[in-house]
């Protein structure tokens, strides 16, 4: 019992915090899709084409190639990977919102696909870049930003020591998603739009282009997830690195009751969860028992939340197609 | 039959297909490859000689399995994307009856297979009462428990159940007379097949000729129609996950019992989720399920060819496929013909 | 039978729709309508439920789009495409279901898709603000703060009326606005639309209340099954007309039937309590019984608890307390299943969403409830030809036409499904059968056949609970009579004792005399 205790120390913060950004950026995500009604599935495969080409982005930008052309860039090689895995995620993200939001497929189904070509595609990628299937170095990673002044301190210093910049800008995008849906008019539009399609509708809003930006938005910040994942600690892209983040961000915006707050600290639950399991895998555990940690955390956290949902809406027959539905 | 006319079924799959094979080829050249060959590799070489031929059979029934584990629980409304996990335990399951015990083939090969859809049975009913009691969706759970069965399988052939001087993590191998018969010389094709075919035709008369099959297609149609005609939605949906369960068990044995003869860990190149693809392009009609798995195993088969033939990986299936889906069911894109036909079918008032 | 006053010509007309069609996948629901609106009237729209004048009205508001016709305002032809272009053209609608955020506040519901912004944010004060105004200049009073999941219904329908009018719009549309307010609620709101018209605003009023009608319009149009029947002065009709313009011929609803022979208990409902979905008491303790032989007509304002009595009593919601009894047998706790095998059967309420459904062939739709019984299935196996013959039979016995038992049941018209589901459920013979709306939306000829089907089969002996919203159904058919007003039955009527004006004071929940039946 205390070696199990012991897993728990001031040294999990800081694991905690890293491996819960990718989680919380690409949730905050799928957070704003599902204000607006839009069920995103999708988030996984955004994430994951986010990461192949913030390493492809990294790696051409510091190449000789370049280096001999532009030398300049070379420098900003991590922050240009970055922001090509941005615009990859988001076209990706158009895709789904044209196919679902556009042309009625079934929003699950419609992700699922976006899932798969990321997975197929990836690594056909990979395949004619770097001509193998398994990973490959970005040559490069976003840089650590260090707060000194911290670094003395005893909880906030290990919290954030060795952070990257994307930790301090996901802290910056749950205030701006909080600000966003509770004090914009985007936002006041976007939860009309989810809460009651049809009174958004006879207000005069466009009910589908909101719908639309929000899954455009979940792609930028599917790609900012997908970045870390690849360029934040390890430099390298795997193949099928997300490794079912995507959902599990899902599963945060659930848990962490449909709020960036609540998102967030959901996020830093399963961030946890995560570092528990990296953490076990230096105590002679059998790996794959460590592994299953964060998705068996994911159900647990679903079945806790859905039990308490369903205690308040029990008087509806028991079970029904979840799909949130664009209208007509 | 859901009625809607033959034209109406047939058109918007067979359009889809024409797309994203025409999509996938400006894919393909814009990666710098001539699309033709790929073409040629994916669609004609699996057709070229009895031993690439019966490559496609092979290949054929774990998606003809898996697309019917799939179908099952679309048609009563619930998502299994579990079907990978439930795979692995179902095949892990199966081995262990083959490796482990010993006898006739007549009793070994019913035992695996019963075993493995047992635990596949088993490893569904999980998420379903999870679904149906707790209200957590279906959808994350058992994208979840995938890595979990994965993890878990793993663990047992690298750990209790290590074969002593395997050099990868794979099972003892299973005892000869427990491997399915081939039925082609030369090849490996086997007897799998039959099965799964006529499990399709079972899958049929399930849904069409019972009264569970009944219960679960209206449940699936019309959910708060079905709870107002006593049926009830929570065990209907329990049945649909027991049934796809079951089916992606015997996917798991098969594979053993047929191809691998021992666990692998690893083993399935996500058959789970081409099932997927394989139900939608079929409608979720288990008679059509057989063709559409045939198709790709002709385009599995082909990219494994094509990998070996081209600079372009097999992978590259994976986002026809991926095309494949969002064309088939973007019903948006298609109501053209729909409405052509709704029109021509006439009489309505 | 054309009405169409030749006076005050002079008054130009702001709206006017010409040969309006609207198709649904089963319904015609306008066929070459037409409506034209003056500036500074009331106009009240009325027909049945189900005549097609809420579709009429949502496509001036521009919710659906015509198959046919043509739409001029204010001179010019116009097409409506969105809500959007008609509040750009000033028209405005207040709908049945208010088209309300319940967790976003007064304020904000009504700046919705014209929000200001200061800065990069929304501007909540400026919101308020102009939510006061708008609440002082036109006199409806509304807390700009609160939250509309908070407030009342009546609230709730002036913050629609607020959103409409702070979009400055000329015409107002009002779909049934008095269903959901208590008579005091309605003059208020009379007395508010009056104020508007003298402002120069042009009011339609949809709704199936003729008294209503008399006492707040200038003119009125009759819509029936979907066509239009005519306009009328109200100064020069009276509700008798009205009537006879609404329903076509002057017998209808005169159903002939003998006196009840009531035998034994059938259903008892003792102190049934149930909540809504919201997990607020919606049926406060209601005990009735009906008898063999006999209907028992449930009448009441539409959201008084009486579609969660229905589920309650049919095993679609649980129940609270209280006790339930289907011949002498317990069933608060049974299955729907269980249920029917004890000789229950049900009309539901809303065809599409329980009663059928509409991929599914007319065979499987045929057959649910029963399905799994002799002759239908034989252990685990469907009987499928056996099915095929059953559902022939039902289409031959009923009269439904263009059916065959292999097409979707979606293909055929709103009361032909309807006609299906009746068939369906008096085929296995129930002791007891629960009538839900069982006319709504139906053509007039269903309706007489329905209404003949009813009372056939209570003459055989069965036992009927008619829930209609309909008061002359209610009054026509049923020979004893609750009426339901805030989750409770609040009187009691020997059918034919009853007057529509006692049972109208008794559904506002004023006449409290409960009188003991026959």
């Amino acid at each position: 019992m205390d070696d199990v205790l012991s897993v728990f120390d001031t040294r999990l913060l800081g694991p905690m915090l890293r491996l819960a950004t990718p989680i919380l950026l690409a949730a905050i995500g799928g957070l704003y899709t599902q204000q607006a009604g839009v069920l995103n599935i999708a988030l996984e495969g955004m994430m994951l084409m986010a990461a192949f080409w913030a390493a492809v982005g990294a790696y051409f930008f510091q190449s000789d190639q370049v280096a001999q052309n532009a030398a300049w860039l070379v420098t900003l090689a991590p922050w240009l990977g970055l922001l090509c895995a941005v615009i990859a995620s988001t076209l990706l993200a158009a895709v789904f919102g044209l196919f679902s939001i556009r042309f009625g497929a079934d929003l699950v189904v419609a992700g699922i696909a976006i899932n798969l070509f990321a997975a197929g595609g990836t690594i056909v990628l990979m395949q004619r870049f770097f001509t193998t299937k398994g990973s490959f170095s970005a040559q490069g990673r976003l840089p650590d930003i260090c707060l000194s002044f911290l670094r003395e301190v005893p909880v906030l210093g290990e919290l954030f020591r060795q952070q990257n910049i994307l930790l301090y800008i996901s802290i910056v995008i749950v205030v701006v998603a909080h600000l966003v849906l509770y004090r914009t008019r985007f936002g006041l539009r976007v939860r009309s739009v989810g809460e009651n399609p049809e009174a958004a509708q006879t207000a005069g809003i466009q009910v589908r282009r909101i719908q639309f930006a929000t899954v455009l938005i979940s792609g930028v910040l599917c790609g900012l997830a997908g970045a870390n994942l690849s360029l934040g600690y390890l430099g390298q892209f795997t193949t099928n690195m997300t490794g079912g983040r995507g959902f599990i961000a899902l599963a945060a915006q659930t848990f962490g009751g449909a709020t960036p707050i609540g998102t967030a600290l959901a996020s830093l639950f399963f961030g946890l969860a995560d570092a528990v399991s990296v953490r076990l895998q230096t105590r002679g555990l059998p790996s794959q028992f460590v592994l299953m940690i964060p998705y068996v955390a994911t159900i647990v956290a679903l079945v806790l939340v859905s039990r308490r949902r369903l205690f308040h809406s029990r008087h509806r027959p028991s079970v029904e197609v979840e799909k949130a539905e664009a209208t007509p | 039959m859901r009625q809607r006319g033959l034209v109406a079924e047939v058109i918007p799959p067979v359009l889809s297909l024409v797309a994203a094979l025409a999509l996938s080829g400006l894919i393909i050249a814009a990666l710098g490859s001539s699309p033709l060959p790929v073409y040629k590799a994916l669609l004609l070489s699996p057709f070229e000689s009895l031993a690439t031929f019966s490559e496609v059979l092979v290949r054929m029934v774990p998606l003809l399995l898996s697309g019917l584990a799939v179908a099952v629980a679309f048609r009563c409304g619930v998502f299994n994307l579990g079907v990978e996990g439930q795979l692995y335990l179902g095949a892990f399951a199966a081995a262990w009856v083959g490796f482990a015990l010993v006898g006739p083939g007549i009793v070994l090969i019913p035992a695996a297979l019963l075993f493995g859809a047992l635990v596949g049975a088993v490893y569904a009913f999980l998420p379903g009462v999870l679904r149906a009691y707790s209200g957590a969706s279906e959808i994350v759970t058992t994208i979840m428990l995938n890595y979990v069965a994965i993890n878990l399988t793993t663990y047992l052939v690298t750990g209790p159940f290590r074969a002593p001087n395997a050099a990868t993590a794979d099972s003892e191998p299973i005892a000869a007379t427990a491997h399915l018969a081939r039925f082609l010389p030369e090849s490996r094709a086997h007897v799998g097949l039959f099965i799964a075919l006529s499990l399709a035709v079972g899958l049929y008369i399930l849904l069409y000729q019972t009264t569970i099959g009944y219960e679960l297609r209206m449940t699936g149609a019309n959910p708060r129609f079905a709870e107002y005609g006593g049926i009830s939605v929570r065990r209907t949906v329990l049945i649909a996950m027991l049934l796809s369960g079951v089916l992606a068990g015997l996917l798991g044995a098969i594979e053993v019992l047929g191809v691998q003869y021992r666990f692998r860990s690893g083993f399935s190149p996500g058959y789970g989720f081409d099932g997927i693809t394989v139900a939608l392009l079929a409608r979720v009609e288990p008679l059509a399920i057989p063709f559409a798995a045939f198709l790709f195993a002709v385009l599995r088969a082909g990219a494994s060819i094509a990998a070996v033939d081209t600079e372009v990986s097999r992978e590259v299936v994976d986002v026809l496929q991926a095309i494949i889906i969002l064309f088939v069911t973007a019903e948006g894109l298609w109501s053209f013909v729909r409405r052509r036909h709704v029109v021509a079918a006439g009489q309505r008032g | 039978m054309r009405m169409e006053e030749q006076h005050g010509a002079d008054v130009a007309p702001v709206v006017v729709m010409r040969g309006i069609t609207k198709e649904f996948p089963g319904v015609i629901a306008n066929q070459d309508a037409r409506f034209d609106l003056r500036e500074g009237e009331v106009h009240a729209l009325v027909g049945e439920n189900g005549a097609g004048k809420s579709t009429l009205m949502k496509i001036l508001f521009g919710l659906y789009t015509p198959d046919a016709g043509s739409i001029t305002v204010g001179g010019s032809i116009v097409r409506i495409e969105s809500p959007q272009t008609a509040i750009d053209l000033g028209i405005g609608m207040v709908h049945q279901h208010f088209m309300l955020i319940p967790s976003l506040t007064v304020a904000e519901n009504i700046s919705l898709g014209m929000e200001q912004k200061r800065g990069p944010f929304y501007d909540l004060d400026a919101a308020i603000e102009h939510a006061r105004q708008l609440s002082t200049t036109y006199g409806l009073r509304v807390d700009p703060s609160a939250r509309i999941r908070d407030i009342s219904v009546g609230e709730r329908q002036r913050v629609e009326i607020l959103k409409a009018l702070g979009r400055g719009v000329r015409v107002l549309i009002l779909d049934e606005p008095t269903a959901v307010l208590t008579p005091q609620e309605a003059d208020e709101l009379f007395h508010v639309l009056w104020g508007l018209v003298r402002q120069g605003m042009s009011i339609v009023l949809i709704t199936h209340k003729l008294r209503e009608v008399m006492n707040n319009s200038d003119r009125v149009t009759v819509m029936r099954a979907g066509q239009y029947v005519g306009t009328v002065d109200t100064a020069a009709t009276s509700t008798e007309e009205l009537a006879r313009m609404m329903v076509g011929r002057d017998i209808l609803l005169r159903v002939e039937k003998g006196a009840a022979q009531p035998g034994a208990v059938v259903l008892q409902a003792v102190s049934v309590t149930t909540d809504d979905d919201q997990g607020l008491p919606a049926v406060r303790g209601v005990s009735f019984e009906v008898r063999a032989g006999e209907i028992y007509g449930i009448a009441g304002v539409e959201g008084n608890g009486q579609s969660e009595l229905l589920e309650a009593l049919t095993g679609l919601r649980k129940t609270s307390g209280g006790s339930i009894l289907l011949n002498g047998v317990h069933i608060e706790r049974a299955s729907a299943r269980r249920r029917r095998e004890l000789g229950m059967a049900h009309i539901p309420e809303d065809r599409l969403v329980y009663g059928s459904s509409e991929s599914s062939s007319i065979a499987d739709n045929a057959v649910i409830g029963y399905h799994y019984h002799p002759p239908l299935a034989r252990r685990f196996w469907l009987a499928t030809s056996r099915r095929a013959r059953w559902a022939l039979d039902l289409i031959r016995r009923f009269d439904i036409r263009g059916a065959r038992p292999e097409a979707p049941i979606g293909s055929l018209s709103g009361g032909n499904i309807q006609k299906l589901i009746l068939a369906r459920e008096m085929s296995r013979e129930p002791t007891l059968l629960v009538a839900a709306q069982p006319t709504r939306g139906v053509d007039i000829g269903a309706i007489e056949f329905f209404h003949r089907k009813l009372i056939e089969y209570r003459d055989a002996g069965a036992a009927i609970l008619l829930v209609s919203a309909e008061l002359s159904e209610v009054l026509a058919l049923a020979d004893r009579i609750g009426v339901m007003f805030d989750g409770r039955i609040v009187a009691e009527f020997a059918g034919e004792e009853a007057t529509e004006q006692e049972l109208g004071l008794a559904m506002l929940g004023v006449g409290d005399a409960r009188r003991a039946s026959a």
